[in-house]
C-alpha cells in the first residue's frame, strides 16, 4: 500500500512542485490550501506524513499542531518555512512537529525528509 | 574741529594775558605814586638846604668873621706887620662874601630886615677900624666898637635863629609829606595785593571749574551713568572742550545702548536656540559641574532642572564611560573624535527606549580660555526606527522571496530530471544557466537576511572566549581543498603574546570566510594568501593578505558599503554584501575594518576584536 502524504501550502507552485518531486517515490500526495481543510482531512484519514507550511491563510500551521494534539490525532508533521530562525524551529518542535525545512529547498531535500520519515 | 587754541579775546590764554596785564598796570600804578612821593620829598630837603640850610651855614660863619676880624685887628694894632693885615683883609673878605651871599638867598619873614641890620652895622664897625687903631682908640670908643661887634654878632644870631626856625617847619611839612606817601602807598599796596588776589581767584576758578565738572561727569562716566549733561559756561578752549566731552558721552551713550541692546538680542537669540532646540545640551564647567541644561537633555535622562544645575556631571550621569569623554575633551580642549556608531547611547525608559548620538565638545573663549565643554545628545530614535524598519522591510521582502525562489528552484531540478541524459546540449546549458543564477539568488537572499538581521539587532551574539592561532587554524583548515584546487598557497602567522579574544567566534569565522572567498576570487589561480594575528593595545589585529589583483584606490573607501564590488575583477559572483555583513559583524564586536591595497599588488584587509582581557576590565 502507497503512503500517502499531506501538503499543506496555500502557493499552488509550492504544491505542484512538491507533487512532482514526490512522483519518482511510491506515494500518494494530496494537497489542501488550508489549515482547516487540512485538519479536516486529517480527522477523517490519517496520513503518513505532513508537509506543513507555516505560514497560511486563517488557521496558522502552528495551530494546526497544536489544534491536532488538541484533538489528539497523530501525526507525523515536517513544517516548511521561508522564515528559518531557530526561535520558530525551537517552537515547532515543542509544539509537536518532527522536523523542519527551509525555503529554498531542491526536490533532493524533500525526497531525503519523506524517505526519512515513512 | 580746530584743536590749536585761537588767540582771541575769550581764549584762555587771552584772559589769563589780561589778568596779568592788569597786575602789571596795578604795579606800575604803584610805582607811579611811589615816585611822586620820594620826588615831593627829595624837593622838600632841597628847600631845606637851599633856602636855610645855607643861610645858617653863613650865619655861623660870618658870626666866626667877625671873631677873626675882631682878633685880627686887635693883633694888627700890636704888631703891625703886614702878614696880621692880610689876615685881616681875608676875614673881612669871608664876611662881606657870606653876607652877600646871605642877601642874595633871603627866604624868610625878618631875614632881610636882619641882614640889612648886619650891613649898615658892619658898615659902621669897619668904618671905625679903618678909622683908628685899636690901641689909639679911647675907652669910649673901645666899647662902641664892642657894642657894634655884639649888635652884629647878635643879628647874625637873629639870622640863625630864623633860619633854624624856617628850616624845622620845612623839616615838619617833609615829615608830613613822607607820612602821608607811606599812607597813600600803603592803601594803593593793599588795594592792589586785594584787586590781585580777587583778579587770581576769579581766574583760576574760571579755568578750574569747568575741569572740575569735568572730572565729575567722568567719573561717572566710567561708571556707566550717562545721565548727566554738560554746558559749555564759556567759549573758551575749555567751553570747547567741554561741548566735545558732552558729544563724544553722548555718541558713548548710544554707543552703549546699542550694544547692550545687541548683547541682549544675541543672548535671547542663544537662548532661544538653546531652549527650541531638539538636540539635547548640557553645559559642564571647568569643575564638571552641570551649569545648564536644555529641556531635551532633562528629558533624555528623566531629569528634574533643580536638581541638576551646579551638581557633579557623575552624580547626575551615571555612565564612566561619558564621564571618560567628557574628561578627555576637557583635558585636550578638543573634541573627541568617535570612529562609526561609537558615540551611541541607549537610554531605556518605562515604556520605550530611545537611542542618542552624543559628542563632547569644548566651549572656548576668544582668548582662548576653556570655559566648559557642551555634551550633546542627538536623539536618533527616529533615523534607528526608520532602520530597523528598513531591515525589517528587507528581511520581509527577502522573506517573500523565498518562496517563489523555491518554486522557480524546483522546477528547474525537476524539468533537469526529466531532460536526463537524452537532453540537448543547448537545453542543457540553458538549465544550468538558469542554476547558477537561482543559486546567486539565494545567496543574495540569505546574505540579505544576514545583514538586515544584525542590523536591526536581531542577531544573537554568542560571545566567548577564543584563540587567534586556533581561530587561524580553523579558516586554513576550512579552505584546504579549495586553496589546493587553485594552487594558492594559505600561511598562518600568529603572535605569541595575544591570548584569548572575545568573540562570537561563528560570527568571526563567517568574516574571514568572506575575506578568504574575496583573496582567492582577487588572485583566480596560483598566488598567496597570509593570514596573521598581533597583538595592538587591548585589540587583536587581524589581517588576510593576498597577491592579487588589489582594489583601485576609488573603491577603498566604499568597498564596505552595501553592493559595492570592484568592477574589474576577474571573476565576482558575490552578492556585493559580504564586506558589508564583515564589517557589521566587526562592529558588533566593537573594533573596525579597514583595507590596505595598492592595485596590482595584493590587498590586506585588516581588522580588530577586542581582547579577553579588556573585556574582563570593563
Amino acid at each position: 500500500m502507497k503512503k500517502r502524504i499531506l501538503v499543506v501550502d496555500d502557493e499552488r507552485n509550492i504544491r505542484t512542485t512538491l507533487t512532482l518531486s514526490l512522483r519518482s517515490e511510491e506515494v500518494d500526495v494530496d494537497c489542501v490550501v488550508s489549515g482547516e481543510e487540512a485538519l479536516e482531512r486529517l480527522v477523517m484519514y490519517p496520513y503518513d506524513l505532513v508537509l506543513l507550511d507555516l505560514r497560511l491563510p486563517g488557521m496558522s500551521g502552528l495551530e494546526l499542531i497544536e489544534k491536532l494534539k488538541e484533538l489528539d490525532v497523530a501525526s507525523k508533521i515536517v513544517v516548511i518555512s521561508a522564515h528559518g530562525t531557530i526561535d520558530i524551529a525551537v517552537k515547532m518542535l515543542k509544539a509537536g512537529a518532527l522536523d523542519f525545512i527551509e525555503k529554498p529547498f531542491a526536490p533532493d531535500d524533500i525526497r531525503h525528509i519523506v524517505n526519512r520519515y515513512i | 574741529m580746530n584743536l590749536i587754541p585761537q588767540f582771541t579775546r575769550k581764549s584762555i590764554q587771552a584772559k589769563m594775558f589780561a589778568g596779568f596785564i592788569t597786575i602789571l598796570l596795578l604795579l606800575i600804578a604803584v610805582v607811579a605814586v611811589s615816585y611822586t612821593i620820594i620826588i615831593r620829598l627829595g624837593k622838600a630837603s632841597e628847600q631845606i638846604l637851599k633856602m636855610n640850610y645855607n643861610s645858617i651855614i653863613a650865619s655861623v660863619e660870618m658870626l666866626d668873621d667877625l671873631e677873626s676880624i675882631h682878633r685880627e685887628y686887635i693883633s694888627y694894632s700890636v704888631v703891625s706887620n703886614p702878614r696880621n693885615d692880610m689876615k685881616l683883609a681875608d676875614a673881612h673878605n669871608s664876611f662881606a662874601m657870606w653876607l652877600g651871599r646871605s642877601i642874595d638867598n633871603i627866604t624868610e619873614e625878618g631875614e632881610k630886615e636882619a641882614l640889612a641890620d648886619i650891613e649898615r652895622l658892619f658898615n659902621i664897625y669897619t668904618n671905625q677900624m679903618h678909622a683908628y687903631k685899636y690901641e689909639d682908640m679911647n675907652l669910649q670908643q673901645r666899647s662902641s666898637l664892642d657894642s657894634l661887634r655884639i649888635q652884629i654878632k647878635e643879628k647874625c644870631l637873629t639870622l640863625l635863629q630864623i633860619n633854624q626856625k624856617a628850616m624845622f617847619s620845612k623839616s615838619l611839612t617833609a615829615q608830613n609829606i613822607s607820612k602821608r606817601g607811606s599812607a597813600t602807598l600803603l592803601i594803593v599796596a593793599v588795594l592792589v595785593m586785594i584787586l590781585g588776589i580777587l583778579m587770581s581767584w576769579g581766574l583760576s576758578r574760571r579755568i578750574v571749574r569747568p575741569i572740575l565738572l569735568l572730572k565729575e561727569a567722568t567719573n561717572k562716566l566710567a561708571v556707566g551713568d550717562y545721565s548727566m549733561h554738560l554746558k559749555p559756561e564759556s567759549e573758551d578752549e575749555l567751553g570747547i572742550l567741554t561741548t566735545e566731552f558732552d558729544i563724544m558721552a553722548t555718541k558713548l551713550h548710544s554707543f552703549n545702548e546699542l550694544n547692550v541692546k545687541k548683547i541682549i538680542e544675541e543672548q535671547q537669540k542663544i537662548e532661544a536656540i538653546f531652549a527650541n532646540i531638539e538636540d539635547g545640551i548640557f553645559f559642564v564647567g571647568l569643575d564638571y559641574s552641570i551649569l545648564d541644561a536644555n529641556q531635551p537633555a532633562l528629558d533624555a535622562f528623566n531629569l528634574k532642572r533643580k536638581d541638576v544645575i551646579g551638581r557633579h556631571f557623575l552624580e547626575i550621569i551615571k555612565q564612566n564611560t561619558l564621564f571618560d569623554d567628557l574628561k578627555i575633551c576637557m583635558e585636550t580642549q578638543s573634541p573627541k573624535v568617535y570612529s562609526e556608531s561609537n558615540n551611541q547611547l541607549t537610554i531605556k525608559h518605562k515604556d520605550k527606549q530611545e537611542y542618542f548620538e552624543y559628542t563632547f565638545t569644548p566651549i572656548i573663549a576668544q582668548n582662548k580660555e576653556l570655559l566648559g565643554v557642551m555634551f550633546l545628545l542627538k536623539d536618533i530614535t527616529n533615523l534607528k526606527n526608520l532602520d530597523r524598519l528598513k531591515s525589517e522591510f528587507v528581511m520581509i521582502v527577502s522573506h517573500e522571496l523565498k518562496t517563489p525562489l523555491t518554486s522557480l528552484s524546483m522546477s528547474i531540478d525537476l524539468i533537469k530530471e526529466s531532460l536526463g541524459e537524452t537532453a540537448r546540449k543547448e537545453d542543457i546549458e540553458l538549465i544550468s544557466i538558469a542554476k547558477e543564477e537561482i543559486t546567486r539568488l539565494k545567496l543574495l537572499i540569505s546574505d540579505l537576511l544576514d545583514l538586515s538581521k544584525i542590523e536591526a539587532g536581531k542577531i544573537d551574539m554568542h560571545f566567548a572566549v577564543a584563540y587567534p592561532d586556533q581561530v587561524l587554524e580553523s579558516v586554513s583548515h576550512y579552505f584546504k581543498t579549495l586553496v589546493e584546487e587553485k594552487e594558492i598557497e594559505l600561511g598562518t602567522e600568529c603572535s605569541t603574546d595575544i591570548g584569548g579574544i572575545w568573540c562570537d567566534e561563528e560570527k568571526l569565522m563567517l568574516v574571514f570566510s568572506n575575506l578568504v572567498s574575496n583573496a582567492i576570487k582577487a588572485i583566480g589561480t596560483k598566488g598567496r594568501i597570509l593570514l596573521s594575528a598581533e597583538k595592538s593595545g587591548s585589540y587583536a589585529v587581524f589581517c588576510v593578505k593576498d597577491s592579487g589583483v588589489g582594489i583601485p584606490l576609488a573603491y577603498q573607501n566604499r568597498i564596505f558599503d552595501r553592493f559595492v564590488q570592484v568592477q574589474d575583477h576577474k571573476s565576482s559572483g558575490g552578492t556585493g554584501l559580504g564586506l558589508t555583513i564583515s564589517k557589521e559583524i566587526i562592529r558588533a564586536h566593537g573594533g573596525s575594518i579597514w583595507v590596505e591595497s595598492e592595485q596590482g599588488n595584493g590587498a590586506a584587509f585588516f581588522f580588530t576584536i577586542p581582547l579577553e582581557t579588556s573585556q574582563i576590565i570593563k
